[in-house]
């Protein structure tokens, strides 16, 4: 499946490691949270880049601990309805000043873009057979939000007033 | 306790454009009447229709296909399940709109 | 009322094309239908029995005639001529085509409206009391407050794949016309010693087969931490809410299972930890919403009408009329007409094209313009000179709106029920027709006195059954249905859940349970008590020995 950032779709370079096997001390591997807690002393001596794969039912202030050490983590959508990623991902950014990549993985539906991209993911990868044109399409379709407080590429009231009016 | 079953079994869906009750029916095509539904006897039949109906999903024609339990009922075909008698009948109220078709054009003409 | 500006404007019309993309690629095969149903969800779609079904949003109940002429236009020109009004402010049109659907809603674009969120399992249309702004008894209007949650609560990109729906009432008065303690999160404003504005809140209310009344989390949430605390609540609700059962999903199960003080526990550190970025929007922006909701161009009245003083004396059928469906203005020499969407027989919260055109030049000529949808499916024209009440009250008869029954046994909240609804698993509107033709006779529904009966359809209960003061349950039992019934709920500021009298009854034997229910209560009320004062001091034994024993 394609992986998507900033409208592009982009090389992976990151693998999920399979349960037993040993953490390799190069490249960029993604972990089970398991496994990030029983190899704290290892990973902070890795040379590569390391990330952590987290059930969408899990508490992200389990990865508090281990942040200085993480450069992504992926949550989860086991269906594109089932919205816990987004507050997790809130957490994450907000309240743990999380600042390596957020991604989406599992029932990622382009029609979620605008959502994802505002509480703080940065990377997709994009469920089947759905192309990157709709995605983009989709993404782009709301310019403008509501919200206070959340990023992403769309305006605020706020933000709108201080432009030129319309033409 | 099983419950007692006639057995009958039509194929149901709702049009995918407009929403209408339809049957799959004996020519292949869908009705609004149950009166031409092609029927299934037993497991196999059914599941021919289940996959008629599959099929019907795949080419965007019908949302939601099931089967709904048919009995004769004086002298024609009637679903088991009230509210299958309730979907084939149409509202039991409104009746001086629910007979106009949709929209200001059909109402005019 | 709330103007859209070019942000809002173009906010929805974004919207309208976004939606119009996804409808083009399910027809194109592009979008299964488990993809494209919580999409058209949140876009107010449904798939009913017969035919979609298209919810539109009246936000908090506030309707310009310009708006509620829309409302008709689209009933003619897409649908069969008619539309339901809700027991959330919303309307819906039972007979739309899909391909029209996008259509639809550019036309509500145009007048400032949409179907945003009104199903799906997101924050729903927030609701509002249908008197804010114009009651005599309001502590502060309420509107300004529910527009900004409108706002806020549309498009959340945290909180749109909740565990479930999600409703929000709010109201301004000590008086509940909003039901507040059956919604997920219901709010009372009021105001402290230093005339400051704040919140009552109360979380996790709600009907379907588990009735709850919300329990109060904060006695005060002041006015500028709203939307950071909803967001709090919202978070444990989204991370925490159930999952695995449709059934078990509401946050009332989520309250109910933490127990109200350790829920408020977890709500009260969340908002601890939300205090940036900052959510609530400056003062600016409040006032901006607020400037919207100032009060119209009021004459300066006596209260008193010679005129409708000499009406009220010689003409009977109009003094009946204003004794129960006009109620109290704030400003002197106006009323608040409350329209009857239930005549004797009918379907209640249905309204033909022509009586919402009718109602439309109603508030144009008599009203300043504002029509009110209430959540007891009525319609209300909230700013009436009392001198113009006879000839408001003279066209509503042209039109079959002239009901005096407000309040009234055959004021009765209906759903569709399973006339319409694919979830019902009985009929809810010949219910209704019957019980309002066996209790409606004028003289005989004033002798009753305030009366409350409330029709649900199934379980789910959008007929609110569990606070009528009679509820109404429709079931179905080997290709029958049947009905349970509920004594002693209530909605409003004394807020309780009916109770289940005993067996349920056929549709044959319904009403006549339901006339000696009521003659019931007649014989042993005693000084001038309601139904429900009644109810609760003698409890549900009398009622059930005389139902059981006759039927």
């Amino acid at each position: 499946m394609p992986l998507i950032r900033d409208g592009e779709i982009i090389a992976d370079t990151w693998r999920v490691l399979d349960e037993g096997a040993e953490i390799p001390g190069q490249g960029d591997v993604i972990l089970s949270l398991e496994r990030l807690r029983n190899g704290a002393g290892q990973i902070a001596a890795r040379a590569g880049r390391t990330g952590v794969a987290i059930e969408n039912s899990a508490d992200p202030g389990e990865l508090e601990a281990h942040l200085a050490h993480l450069d992504l983590i992926a949550l989860d959508f086991p269906a594109f309805t089932d919205g816990r990623a987004y507050s997790q991902a809130r957490r994450l950014r907000v309240h743990f000043g999380f600042a390596g990549e957020l991604r989406a993985r599992g029932s990622v539906l382009a029609d979620q873009a605008g959502f994802l991209t505002r509480v703080g993911f940065d990377t997709f990868e994009l469920a089947g057979g759905q192309s990157l044109k709709v995605w983009n399409a989709s993404a782009r379709s709301m310019t403008l939000a509501y919200q206070r407080g959340y990023d992403g590429g769309q305006a605020t009231r706020e933000a709108v007033t201080e432009l030129p009016a319309p033409a | 306790m099983a419950k007692k079953t006639t057995g009958l079994h039509a194929l149901t869906g709702n049009l995918l454009a407009d929403g209408r009750v339809v049957f799959l029916a004996i020519n292949g095509g869908w009705s609004d009447s149950l009166d031409i539904a092609r029927l299934a006897r037993g497991e196999n039949d059914a599941a021919e229709l289940e996959a008629e109906g599959a099929e019907a999903v795949r080419a965007n024609v019908i949302v939601d296909p099931y089967l709904v339990e048919v009995e004769v009922g004086q002298g024609q075909l009637v679903p088991v399940e009230l509210r299958e008698r309730m979907r084939i009948r149409g509202p039991s109220v409104n009746l001086e709109f629910n007979s106009r078709p949709n929209g200001q054009a059909a109402i005019a003409a | 009322m709330y103007r859209y500006d070019e942000f809002d404007a173009t906010f929805v019309r974004q919207r309208v094309k976004q939606f119009r993309g996804q409808v083009e690629r399910r027809a194109a095969g592009e979008l299964s239908e488990d993809e494209f149903r919580p999409l058209r969800l949140m876009n107010g779609l449904y798939l009913q029995l017969h035919a979609y079904m298209l919810r539109v949003a009246v936000p908090y109940g506030t309707l310009s005639a310009r708006q509620m002429r829309k409302l008709a236009f689209i009933a003619d020109s897409y649908d069969r001529g008619y539309g339901h009004f809700t027991t959330r402010q919303n309307i819906q049109y039972n007979w739309p085509r899909l391909p029209d659907v996008p259509d639809i809603l550019g036309h509500l674009a145009e007048v400032e409206m949409h179907a945003i969120q009104t199903s799906g399992n997101c924050i729903r249309n927030v609701t509002a009391d249908h008197w804010a702004g114009v009651a005599a008894d309001e502590v502060e209007d309420p509107r300004p407050y529910a527009e900004l949650m409108r706002q806020w609560s549309s498009l959340h990109p945290e909180f749109s794949f909740l565990p479930r729906k999600f409703k929000i009432a709010v109201t301004g008065s000590q008086a509940d016309r909003a039901a507040i303690r059956y919604h997920d999160i219901g709010l009372r404003l009021k105001k402290n010693t230093q005339g400051e504005a704040g919140f009552e809140v109360f979380v996790g209310g709600g009907m379907g087969r588990t009735p709850m009344l919300a329990a109060r989390v904060r006695d005060w949430l002041a006015r500028d931490d709203l939307l950071t605390y909803l967001e709090a609540i919202m978070r444990v609700f989204n991370l925490h809410g159930r999952r695995d059962n449709k059934y078990k999903a509401r946050i009332k199960i989520l309250v109910h299972a933490l127990g109200a003080e350790e829920f408020s526990a977890q709500v009260e550190e969340e908002f601890a930890r939300t205090g940036a970025p900052r959510i609530m929007p400056g003062e600016g922006e409040l006032k901006r919403i607020a400037a919207y909701f100032a009060p119209p161009g009021y004459d300066a009245l006596r209260d008193d009408d010679p005129a409708l003083a000499l009406r009220l004396e010689k003409h009977k059928d109009f003094a009946g009329w204003v004794e129960r469906n006009v109620s109290a203005h704030g400003v002197p020499g106006y009323a608040i007409v409350n329209i009857s969407l239930k005549p004797i027989g009918g379907i209640p919260g249905d309204a033909s094209a022509d009586q919402m055109r009718a109602v439309a030049d109603l508030a144009e000529s008599f009203s300043l313009d504002e029509i009110r949808i209430s959540h007891e499916q009525n319609l209300v024209l909230p700013n009436v000179r009392k001198r113009d009440l006879f000839a408001v009250w003279l066209s509503l008869g042209e039109h079959g709106l002239a009901d005096a029954n407000i309040g009234l046994a055959s004021d009765i909240i209906a759903c569709p029920g399973l006339d319409y609804c694919g979830l019902a698993t009985a009929r809810s509107i010949p219910v209704a027709q019957d019980i309002s033709k066996r209790l409606g006779e004028p003289a005989r529904q004033r002798e009753i006195g305030d009366m409350k009966i409330k029709i649900s359809g199934c379980i789910n209960a959008c007929g609110h059954h569990h606070a009528g003061h009679i509820g109404i349950l429709g079931l179905e039992k080997r290709g029958r249905e049947y009905y349970q019934i509920t004594l002693g709920g209530s909605g409003d500021e004394s807020a309780s859940v009916g109770e289940i009298i005993g067996p349920g009854f056929s549709s044959e034997n319904l009403s006549g349970a339901v006339e000696t229910i009521v003659d019931t209560y007649v014989e042993l009320r005693q000084n001038g008590e309601t139904f429900l004062e009644a109810y609760r001091r003698v409890g549900p034994e009398p009622f059930k020995e005389a139902v059981y024993a006759t039927h």
